[in-house]
């Protein structure tokens, strides 16, 4: 009865957004899924690089899915899967249903984990999914673990890193014939990632080489999305004190018990906090972790107060203020974008119908027209089509309409259309404007 | 459509691995774990066809 309230809850935070403000209500990466998902006709007989991910989204194109029902009743149903599989992890490795109810508790008003699915990180959900699919596994000792692990390293081979280091650590803790089990799934996984999914790990090993695997090299050199731009550690410290505390305590004592968790709980930290690239997204496995282990010490709580009725109440009145509050956090927050200002965007192949390039200054709105404005989109230090250096974009920014002007004739491009958004600072006296958001330039 | 195909893969493996070692799973675990194999299979499936 518990355990369908909280999923009544958890279902409705994740549909609030999407039911409010359609596609707009999401973070901006849903755009660059959009693009991705809508390329599968091109991607047919070619390797996908270096996108893992379309070796997702392609094969639901090929058995039939739109690319409306990839990104949004798939997304939907694969955070239900991590809702149950949360549950099946807690209640196995902890023997207790209750347990196991607690977690769903705390992971249903976890904000990091709403911010998480929010931002629409769609791979990087799917690993999540898988992860906890792998822990399943685990517990059973199946050799099928070694497919979760091959998807990860398929779809987001990054987050395959605190998984290995984290086992790789294992290993020397456990007796021979669980080493064995670790060391023969992790090679044969790795096998299969390495054969089936070469292009995007070749070129993500070269970059970890090329910038010592630290987000800091990669920021320096004008990529800040190799951070894994989520939640800041002292935001997320903040948001995840109703657990975190609990959860950290929770380790130590099952610390023998569960050596396991130790170990991949101890590798994202140390990868966050080494700030190995895209580390900020470790922080979910790490939020993850924490309330799989703060649960059975909730739980712990309750019963031990079970005895008097006005700490149960106090508990009871805790939780629901909380779960409150939570709730009133997701009902509040407000989208990137308007769904009018999509609309727009959507609207633009009727506008621009004489140019195949759309330019816009701002990181903000280009992967909602990378997505939906069906363009080649001309933005800052972003996609394929990104024909200035990143001192040019500053240039640019920082220059007179006049000057502007004369940068945008130097692409040769003509017509060039410009989305001006409300946060857009192109205004040259170059510019017709066809309506409050396009100008196309007169060059 | 494909929600249908990739449980049935998922159950299949599932069912083949975990019958065989005659592990009680109950439906809720059957299910999950059907559909998590399933994806897996997908993806790994659709690194070989892409």
């Amino acid at each position: 009865m518990i355990a369908l309230f909280v999923f009544a809850y958890y279902l409705f935070t994740r549909l609030w957004m999407l039911l409010n403000y359609g596609a707009a209500g999401m973070g901006y990466d849903i755009g660059i899924y959009h693009y991705q998902i809508q390329k599968y006709f091109e991607q047919i007989g070619q390797s996908v690089v270096p996108f893992g991910f379309s070796n997702f989204s392609n094969m639901l194109m090929l058995l039939g899915d739109s690319a409306e029902i990839i990104m949004f009743v798939w997304y939907v149903a694969l955070s239900v899967l991590i809702f149950v599989l949360l549950y099946l992890v807690v209640r196995n490795y902890f023997a207790s249903k209750q347990a196991a109810i607690w977690a769903l508790i705390l992971f249903s008003i976890s904000i990091t984990q709403f911010e998480f699915f929010w931002w629409y990180y769609y791979r990087n959900f799917l690993a999540v999914a898988l992860f906890l699919l792998f822990l399943l596994l685990y517990h059973y000792r199946s050799y099928l673990i070694i497919l979760p692990l091959a998807a990860i390293g398929i779809i987001h081979p990054l987050s395959l890193a605190p998984i290995g280091l984290g086992m790789l650590i294992y290993c020397f803790l456990v007796d021979r014939s669980e080493r064995i089990f670790i060391l023969a799934s992790g090679f044969v996984s790795a096998l299969l990632v390495l054969v089936f999914n070469s292009n995007e790990v070749l070129i993500y090993l070269q970059e970890l080489w090329h910038y010592h695997g630290l987000t800091a090299n990669f920021i320096l050199a004008g990529r800040p999305n190799m951070s894994g731009e989520f939640v800041t550690i002292p935001m997320w410290l903040g948001l995840s004190i109703l657990y975190a505390p609990f959860g950290v305590y929770g380790i130590w004592i099952f610390r023998k018990s569960q050596k396991m968790f130790v170990c991949l709980f101890l590798s994202n930290l140390v990868l966050i906090f080494l700030g190995f690239a895209l580390s900020k997204r470790f922080i979910i496995f790490v939020d993850l972790i924490l309330i799989i282990f703060s649960a059975p010490v909730w739980y712990a709580i309750a019963q031990k107060i079970k005895k008097y009725d006005w700490a149960h109440l106090l508990l009871l009145l805790f939780f629901l203020i909380t779960s409150a509050f939570s709730l009133f956090l997701v009902v509040l927050k407000l989208p990137m974008i308007q769904p009018f200002d999509l609309a727009v965007i959507k609207n633009i192949p009727n506008y621009a119908v004489d140019s195949e390039y759309i330019f816009t200054d701002s990181s903000h709105y280009a992967p909602w027209l990378q997505g939906y404005s069906g363009k080649k989109v001309i933005a800052p230090g972003m996609f394929d089509n990104d024909k200035w250096s990143r001192g040019q974009w500053l240039e640019f920014a920082k220059s007179s309409s006049a000057q502007q002007c004369e940068m945008l004739k130097s692409l040769h491009i003509s017509p060039l259309y410009v989305f001006s958004g409300h946060i857009n600072h192109v205004t040259g006296d170059c510019f017709i404007k066809l309506n409050n958001y396009l100008l196309k330039a007169g060059i | 459509m494909s929600c249908l195909f990739i449980f049935f893969i998922g159950f299949g493996i599932v069912f083949l691995f975990f019958h065989s070692q005659r592990r009680g799973l109950s439906f809720i675990e059957k299910l999950a774990l059907s559909m998590g194999v399933g994806i897996s299979v997908v993806i790994i499936l659709g690194s070989v066809v892409f």
